[in-house]
């Protein structure tokens, strides 16, 4: 350290000869200066350099369980349920833009506002059910890494264990940022669904029409069946983590209550974004494998649902999906484990870096390692059926979302910690709608399986 | 050891054993050198005041609170909201552990009587205070006998530990608000960037401009602009100042045009001139990484008169173990090392003294290149000329460095 003291400048005492540099700075000619070309941002650019978390997490959403889901909605329903894209965006915004919200004007977590707002007893219960949802969400991303390279002809056990390993020396020792580069890249291999949709045969006009008049049941689905596929629609849409992970990483930008406009403008697009990638995956799956044969059954293996992309790569179809699955598995598998040991040990105040020694910081190499070790284990079990495990974790999700909604509902309204900040009453009907909708799920799902 | 836990919720019991409503939390008044409980709330008691003072309660144990008047005796305690809370405002807060750096949490609080009233003497920060909590504490201990350990108290006592003064913050710091002034700047900036803005922000309003200036130089580029922009701009002016001005200009040059020009406007004219000419190089040349903090001394001094000069000039300069010499254009003609200086007689003139092949770089070289050339000759800082050679700033060793290391080793490790 060199001791940088006063900026006391050079022109206070003119009249030493030291200070000759002042006068020459002052007689320079401006020519000299031309050499600037600084940045300034209008608001376009402002925009920009706030984007990414909304974007980057909505398509984050695209992931393995993303993917199986909405593949499976096309080639079980058709068109059908199409129409619910409409409330399930709006809802993600209105939370979304809560939880964005929160994180602006008070700079903290969501773990730390539930921790310093409802005490121990009630982020005991939060970080439960985020390590379960988390949990769950990761399987599903370590089931599409099965699926991808089984695709590629590589066996499932080398497929799992590499894919493990891979994700805790990342995090552990890699350069993240340029590894989750190449996974986004990957990933945009799935954006042939919207190329798909037009070289196939689908009907507009039964697409336009599904989206403005809802159907509630379906022909050949059980009551019980459709109810789940729906609420792992939401669940895969609205993901718990996504909640956690986006408000973590706008107070990590130091976003704050100025750039509210922005962040907005982020959460709105990328949701509108993520959701019409969304909306082009059923269209396509619907316009292909629901008239062949998948109507009523949904697909059950990891190359039906890569079938849909035949009509544009024909025999390659196969891998162009497993390309794209992989990148999107990965991309989330590498941040799951480590957002959610994260978020959790921040709410305890353990101590959280991979910096650490393991005996440092037990707690959080405990449930990175753990998380990891455990899903992967769940994985490797012979017959694991790869879509019933992405789809079904995302139902799981689903069932677990009200209770992390409640407490961002509750803290949204806090008037001693957003004072004029918090909901407008417009905000507070849809969140509550959407929690009322999905506690009502989960109740009469909970009624049919008994 | 008694434990604020240990009163949440006990039954609120009165001198007729009539049971009044459970206990909400414990009203404290702040004083030095530890808190002392002045009233509790209720929660439950119908018809019933919501605070009420100590001096009703009789003892507190067994999970209950004895009062030693009747109910209908009791009355509102007058300055409840403007003393502090133990729950709602202290409890699960943050606390930034200055010897271990890192943020911790308020899992309990300890209480103890002292002649007679009860006052807050320590913070629960460990795993112990957490499972007490969950009322699993008894099970903790048996399960920690079992595998032959001690289950220790982590606490720390609560006259080391400072609320940090903001309507928002959460934060109370391990050690006095005071004492945080004089902690090594790099030190504080460790501590920031741990914190959410709020925090941060009521933390950097606390400290002097000077190691305000330091400690943020010592933060990324993120962290500064976002604290900078919560400060009102008399103070960020303040600040800037007080920066080193190559640091300075790095913050300025990421801002709009026009806010630029707003809080150039209201710095000290000296410093803003300085800022102002550093700007007008490109970010990433030596030009933009150079200060104008140097010694230059015209070539007719003799030695005796250039040490007066650094006398005069140290306080201001970023390096003074180089001293270099220019004419009358400021053309570059040396460099003298502080060394020579004191060793060599009174009078000898500092021409016989310099040495003349001085290795400079030009304004618009390579951060990489700069580093390169510092490290291949062994400097600790090296002159930054013009094409014709005239000096126009120097890069200091550390600048230098901090544009080489890898990006891991200068930013804190972020969560994603």
């Amino acid at each position: 350290m060199t001791g940088r003291k006063e900026a006391d400048s050079t022109s206070r005492r003119p009249a030493s000869s030291l200070h000759q540099k002042v006068v020459s700075l002052r007689d320079r000619s401006p020519a000299q200066g031309m050499g600037r070309k600084r940045f300034t941002p209008g608001p376009v650019l402002r925009f920009l350099a706030i984007v990414g978390p909304g974007i980057i997490i909505a398509n984050a959403g695209n992931d393995a369980g993303g993917v199986f889901t909405y593949s499976n909605i096309g080639a079980k329903y058709g068109y059908s349920l199409l129409w619910t894209f409409i409330p399930i965006t709006i809802s993600l915004v209105v939370v979304q833009e809560m939880v964005g919200r929160l994180g602006c004007v008070t700079g903290k977590g969501l773990m730390d506002l539930i921790r310093e707002r409802f005490g121990v007893r009630w982020t005991l219960l939060v970080s439960i059910v985020v390590i379960v949802a988390n949990g769950g969400t990761l399987l599903a991303e370590f089931a599409g890494v099965a699926g991808a390279l089984g695709l590629l002809g590589i066996p499932k056990t080398l497929a799992i264990l590499s894919a493990a390993l891979l994700i805790a020396i990342i995090v552990m020792r890699g350069n993240r940022q340029l590894v989750e580069r190449i996974f986004l890249a990957l990933g945009l291999a799935f954006f042939s669904y919207f190329i798909t949709a037009f070289l196939v045969p689908t009907q507009w006009k039964t697409v336009g029409h599904s989206f403005l008049v809802p159907s509630l049941s379906h022909p050949g689905v059980a009551g019980g069946a459709f109810l789940i596929d729906v609420i792992a629609l939401i669940g895969t849409t609205i993901t718990p983590y996504m909640q956690l992970y986006l408000q973590s990483s706008i107070v990590d930008k130091g976003s704050s209550r100025g750039d509210l406009p922005y962040v907005r403008a982020d959460i709105i697009s990328g949701a509108a974004f993520s959701n019409i990638v969304s909306v082009f995956i059923v269209i396509t799956t619907a316009a292909t494998l629901f008239n062949h044969g998948l109507a009523g059954i949904g697909i059950t293996s990891t190359s039906s649902a890569a079938r849909a992309l035949t009509p544009l790569v024909g025999i390659h179809a196969q891998q162009l999906f497993a390309v794209g699955l992989l990148g999107a598995s990965l991309l989330a598998a590498a941040v799951l484990p480590l957002s959610t040991a994260f978020v959790v040990c921040e709410a305890f105040g353990a101590e959280r870096s991979v910096q650490r020694k393991f005996s440092e910081a037990p707690l959080f190499f405990m449930l990175f390692l753990g998380l990891i070790i455990i899903t992967a284990g769940v994985m490797l079990v012979p017959h694991i059926s790869i879509t019933g495990v992405a789809i079904g974790t995302q139902t799981l999700d689903g069932v677990l979302l009200p209770v992390l909604l409640v407490f961002i509902f509750i803290l949204a309204n806090d008037r001693a910690l957003l004072g004029k900040y918090r909901n407008s009453l417009l905000l507070n009907i849809i969140s509550f709608i959407t929690i009322i909708a999905l506690i009502g799920l989960d109740v009469v799902l909970l009624m049919n399986s008994l | 050891m008694i434990f604020l836990t240990d009163f949440l919720r006990a039954d609120i019991v009165d001198i007729n054993q009539q049971r009044a409503g459970t206990v909400k939390d414990l009203i404290v008044r702040m004083r030095e050198p530890y808190p002392i409980v002045t009233a509790f709330a209720i929660r439950g008691g119908k018809h019933l005041p919501r605070t009420i003072d100590w001096g009703a309660v009789r003892a507190g144990e067994n999970n209950e609170l004895s009062l030693n008047v009747p109910t209908t005796a009791l009355r509102e305690y007058p300055r409840a909201s403007s003393e502090t809370w133990l729950s709602r405002d202290i409890l699960d807060r943050q606390i930034v552990d200055t010897d271990g750096r890192r943020v911790v949490r308020v899992n309990d609080l300890q209480l103890q009587v002292v002649n007679g009233s009860l006052v807050l003497i320590g913070v629960d920060i460990g795993t112990r205070g957490l499972l007490r909590r969950l009322g699993l504490e008894s099970t903790g201990r048996r399960l920690t006998r079992v595998f032959h350990r001690n289950f220790p108290h982590k606490i720390i006592s609560w006259d080391v530990v400072d609320p940090v003064r903001s309507d928002q913050s959460s934060v109370k710091l391990r050690i006095s608000h005071r004492k945080l002034g004089k902690m090594h700047p790099a030190d504080i900036a460790e501590i920031v960037s741990q914190l959410g803005s709020t925090d941060r922000a009521a933390i950097i309003q606390g400290l002097d401009a000077e190691t305000a200036a330091e400690t943020l130089e010592e933060t990324s580029d993120e962290i500064q602009a976002q604290i900078l922009a919560t400060l009102d701009d008399e103070q960020t002016a303040d600040i800037l100042e007080a920066m080193s001005p190559d640091e300075a200009a790095d913050f300025l040059g990421d801002l709009p045009e026009d806010r630029r020009e707003e809080l150039i406007a209201k710095m000290e004219q000296e410093e803003a001139e300085d800022v102002t000419e550093l700007l007008t190089y490109e970010d990433n040349t030596a030009g933009g990484l150079m200060t104008t903090e140097y010694v230059s001394v015209p070539s007719t001094l003799t030695a005796e008169e250039t040490i007066a000069e650094i006398r005069l000039r140290a306080p201001s300069a970023e390096s003074i173990y180089y001293v270099y010499v220019i004419d009358e254009m400021e053309h570059l003609l040396g460099v003298l090392s502080l060394r020579d200086l004191i060793v060599a007689a009174q009078d000898t003139p500092i021409t016989s003294l310099m040495i003349e092949r001085v290795v400079a770089v030009p304004t618009d070289a390579e951060p990489e290149d700069v580093a390169a050339v510092i490290a291949k000759y062994n400097l600790l800082a090296i002159p930054v000329v013009d094409e014709e050679d005239r000096i126009q700033g120097i890069v200091t060793i550390d600048d230098a460095m901090d544009t080489v290391m890898p990006q891991g080793m200068r930013r804190r490790a972020r969560l994603l």
